[in-house]
């Protein structure tokens, strides 16, 4: 028998399904694209089409504009479209994100987007927990795909961070914290110690945070800081800003403070010592290897592809498990159709019997 | 043990003094005081454990973690370090242990360091058991013999000092003695440490072979011209007993040698021990009759005559020299000052005094004498100062008298010793790079190179055809007229005068290497330094020291700027042949 074509190819604009005709996280605008989550190398603007977890719908418009062509699912509700069955479940990396369940000709994909999932049982607090969904091909990202990246557990990280912040705050100083304004700000923000000062948000994290307590994510009050920051009301605060602002005018007007980056890569030493903060924390919302290998496990696939970071390293480490792992391969066809200008496709259906077409 | 890596892990991540001290501090108050003790001992590098090779401590790892080897490789050069790599594919401990600093030492890794037997490796993957990654890194590091804190004798002495409530010159001298006696540590060491001065034999240096605390040494800023006012009398004149002594100044590593009951030290400003880099210093010192301390400078000693401080460097970067590299580099003491003789302190001493004691020391060795004037008057003083370069100088130093050895802490013109470098040596050159920095875009000035012309220009004709041949790239003939660069500076000028350069120079870019912009020839500056040596980081075989811009020398023709001969004549004679012979 002649092996599946496969559902889901490499193509210059991104991930593409031929079966269903869309793109997953597509770099360059398209008429149909399944976004996984929010983070700007996931979700570009101009789609004519966007389909993505309901619950991400209001980061996606503080992001990519309020007129986005958006049709919101939910977690685990299934679509039909051109014969192929689509439904979202959540990956554990950022408020929304997914993990993409593709189902066609008896045959299970799941194109997991970015996740988070480690050794220790625990979630990030901001959004639903990585759902491990059986499939027969897993497309797993693989940024922190070396043995060395091994997360500490958070309880532990956040109890530096707010250790770190006491201290400052003992002699009167502010503590930047550095992290990407929508994910990882978010996430610091819950594990903060509410007792320990007053917590202030750069203007490019207040919105994310307006739509994260809209989606239903209780974050600690906080203040937003204008273009010229004036923090002499709280003196020893915390600010969350995103790392750019190091050494930028804006940082130095917060006067006395000291700086930290929140991240996986401050796991290793000379990661730390790269950046130019004075402090570094190991919090990441990616997986780490154990939890790579743990989602890998977990999804019982017979075929594992390996996409976004460590590829050779993962590809050959899963061969030698005895896995059937490989990179995405280019599209068969020698000419792919060209993404002609046209109205706005129609929303996908529902799949007209749940279940049925497993 | 935790506490210890956790300071490791802190001073690794920290450039900052002040946060490095805080975190060292942090660790005396938080740790054991027997714990503390091993720390201090480790941080000052008292212990060297060396118990496998590098290769060795990869297969214990790759047994204990069951990865593949090339997985281990590939991991590792992510990480950029052996140790950390093992310390960090390991899954996190099993069964984790309070076990502290000094017992991991004591109790573990010393007996295995000293027994001849290696010990199996289920030894070594049940301790990294015990341990998290920020311990296993330390481990590793002691196993290999590559622990090597990040955290200079300085900070490591003004945390102690601060901690223990102390002056940081009497913390130096307890460090120092607790280096020498190589001692394995206590917690008694430590409450000696912070005991209140006099407290310790070591706070008497001459005993312990310490060094005392350096007179410091003020410099009179080059740029600004020296009143010789300020000098109200000099002791070759009528009142001599209250008058300004003058020395030669030389351009060497300041050190004071002690030469104990059991041997000799050669002591630096930063409190680290030099002997085994200079053991021609060592065996001249044996000489000396013991409970002698000498201050002075040590020097590379060329044809009769001091080299420049380039030339020391190169020696104090060699660990061991051999004969070789001391034969080419002889390395030479002078002494200034006696600060001990006989085990009797001399400091209270008036200077006068102290110099004949020492010239009477030294009075068959008079070439490890520092040069001293017996000047009368202003025009004497003067014309020993334009001398300076002539002698071998890098200038001259004031010192009264009749005062004391200057305490550490000594402040003001007659407390001190006052150092007045030499007239500044001065070429015209050619602007050939400049560097253009992203963090400094707000203010004007970038990172200039300035080049000398290969041989003297004929006229500004065969300037105009090489700076053409330049623009088209072309390489210029073996023998054609090219510039080489031989001073690399930053700023020194007005802003508006630095505004204009950068304006010129943006206009002239040739080339990009990175955030270096080859420019084209158009602009001579004047340009100040107080030595010149040979050197292979610049494409001319010169480097100077102190350069400072002085201007820019608006309508000085190009052909007419500084030529590679100028500069070689600027050298002293021995080096000169050095550089001819490099250039060949």
């Amino acid at each position: 028998m002649a092996k599946a074509p496969d559902l889901l190819v490499a193509r210059p604009q991104g991930l593409y399904c031929p079966a269903g005709d869309f793109y997953i996280d597509p770099s360059r605008p398209v008429h149909r694209a399944v976004l996984t989550h929010a983070h700007a190398d996931h979700a570009r603007a101009g789609h004519r089409h966007v389909l993505a977890t309901a619950v991400s719908e209001g980061v996606l418009r503080s992001r990519l504009g309020a007129q986005l062509p958006l049709q919101g699912l939910a977690y685990g509700q299934r679509l039909v479209h051109q014969g192929v069955q689509i439904s979202l479940h959540p990956a554990g990396h950022v408020l929304g994100s997914a993990q993409v369940r593709l189902a066609h000709g008896g045959h299970v994909w799941v194109a997991s987007g970015d996740y988070f999932l480690s050794e220790h049982d625990e979630r990030n607090p901001t959004c639903e927990p990585f759902e491990p969904v059986p499939c027969d091909t897993f497309i797993t990202e693989s940024t922190f795909g070396l043995p060395v990246y091994r997360w500490p557990a958070q309880a532990r990280v956040f109890a530096q961070i707010n250790a770190w912040w006491r201290a400052n705050a003992a002699v009167g100083r502010i503590s930047l914290l550095l992290a990407y304004s929508f994910g990882k700000a978010q996430r610091l923000l819950t594990g903060l110690d509410p007792q320990a000062g007053a917590v202030l948000v750069h203007r490019a994290v207040a919105p994310i945070n307006q739509a994260y307590r809209a989606a239903g994510v209780a974050l600690p009050a906080t203040h937003t800081l204008g273009e010229l920051p004036d923090v002499a009301a709280w003196p020893g605060a915390l600010v969350v800003a995103p790392p750019s602002v190091l050494g930028s005018a804006w940082a130095r007007a917060l006067g006395e403070h000291r700086s930290a980056f929140a991240s996986g890569w401050m796991q290793l030493r000379a990661g730390r010592r790269r950046q130019r903060a004075d402090a570094g924390f190991v919090l990441s919302d990616h997986a780490d290897w154990p939890g790579l290998q743990r989602a890998i496990r977990a999804s019982r696939a017979e075929r594992i592809i390996v996409t976004h970071g460590q590829e050779a390293v993962m590809v050959r480490w899963l061969a030698e498990q005895g896995l059937d792992a490989g990179v995405l391969r280019p599209e068969p066809a020698a000419a792919a159709p060209a993404d002609v200008p046209g109205p706005a496709p129609a929303d996908l259906q529902p799949a007209p019997a749940p279940g049925a077409a497993d | 043990m935790r506490h210890f890596a956790r300071l490791c892990a802190e001073l690794d991540a920290q450039d900052e003094t002040e946060a490095q001290q805080q975190a060292l501090q942090a660790y005396l108050g938080r740790a054991a005081p027997e714990d503390a003790a091993w720390g201090l001992h480790m941080l000052l590098g008292c212990l060297r454990l060396r118990v496998m090779t590098p290769a060795a401590l990869r297969a214990h790892a790759l047994a204990a973690c069951g990865l593949p080897s090339w997985l281990f490789d590939t991991s590792q050069q992510a990480v950029g370090d052996l140790a950390e790599t093992v310390a960090r594919v390991l899954p996190p401990p099993g069964r984790p242990s309070r076990l502290g600093l000094a017992q991991w030492l004591t109790d573990r890794v010393l007996p295995w360091s000293s027994a001849a037997s290696s010990r199996p490796a289920a030894q070594l993957a049940a301790w990294w058991d015990e341990l998290e990654a920020d311990e296993r890194i330390v481990l590793n590091q002691w196993l290999v013999g590559r622990f090597r804190p990040r955290v200079s004798r300085r900070v490591l002495q003004q945390a102690v000092a601060d901690w223990a409530g102390l002056a940081p010159a009497l913390v130096a001298q307890r460090l120092a003695a607790w280096v020498q006696a190589a001692a394995l540590p206590h917690a008694q060491a430590l409450q000696a440490l912070r005991a209140p001065s006099g407290a310790t034999q070591a706070d008497d240096p001459g005993l312990a072979g310490q060094a005392w605390p350096f007179a410091p040494l003020r410099q009179i800023q080059p740029q600004q011209p020296f009143q010789l006012p300020q000098l109200p009398s000099l002791a070759g004149g009528p009142d001599r007993a209250q008058a300004w002594r003058v020395e030669g100044q030389y351009d060497g590593l300041r050190v004071q040698l002690v030469r104990a009951a059991d041997g000799v030290n050669i002591w630096t400003q930063q409190a680290e021990l030099l002997n085994d880099r200079f053991p021609e210093v060592l065996v001249w010192a044996q000489r000396l009759a013991p409970g002698t301390v000498l201050d002075g400078v040590l020097l590379v000693w060329q044809q009769g005559r001091p080299a420049a401080l380039l030339q020391l460097q190169a020696r104090l970067k060699l660990k061991a020299a051999s004969r070789a590299q001391q034969a080419r580099l002889p390395v030479r003491f002078l002494a200034f000052d006696i600060l001990r003789r006989g085990g009797q302190d001399l400091r209270p001493w008036p200077l006068a005094r102290r110099r004949q004691a020492l010239e009477a020391l030294l009075a068959a060795q008079a070439d490890h004498l520092a040069q001293a004037f017996d000047l009368r008057d202003a025009a004497g003083l003067a014309a020993c100062h334009a001398e300076c370069r002539q002698r071998g100088l890098a200038g001259l130093v004031f010192k009264r008298a009749d005062a004391r050895y200057p305490e550490a802490a000594a402040t003001g013109m007659e407390a001190c010793w006052v150092a007045w470098p030499a007239p500044a040596l001065e070429v015209d050159a050619v602007l050939v790079y400049a560097r253009f920095d992203h963090d400094r875009r707000s203010a004007p000035g970038s990172e200039y190179t300035l080049a000398a012309w290969s041989r003297r220009p004929a006229d500004g004709a065969e300037v105009a055809a090489a700076i053409a041949a330049l623009e088209r790239q072309q390489a210029p003939a073996p023998d054609g007229l090219r510039l080489l660069p031989f001073a690399r500076l930053r700023g020194g000028l007005p802003d508006a005068d630095l505004a204009w350069i950068d304006e010129r120079l943006r206009q002239t870019v040739l080339q990009k290497f990175g955030p270096v912009r080859s420019v084209k020839p158009s602009l001579v500056l004047g340009l100040a330094f107080d030595a010149i040596a040979r050197s292979a980081r610049h494409g001319s075989g010169l480097a100077v020291q102190g350069a400072r811009l002085l201007g820019v020398r608006h309508g000085l023709p190009l052909h007419l700027a500084v030529c590679l001969d100028d500069l070689q004549a600027l050298l002293a004679p021995a080096q000169a042949a050095l550089v001819a012979d490099a250039l060949r």
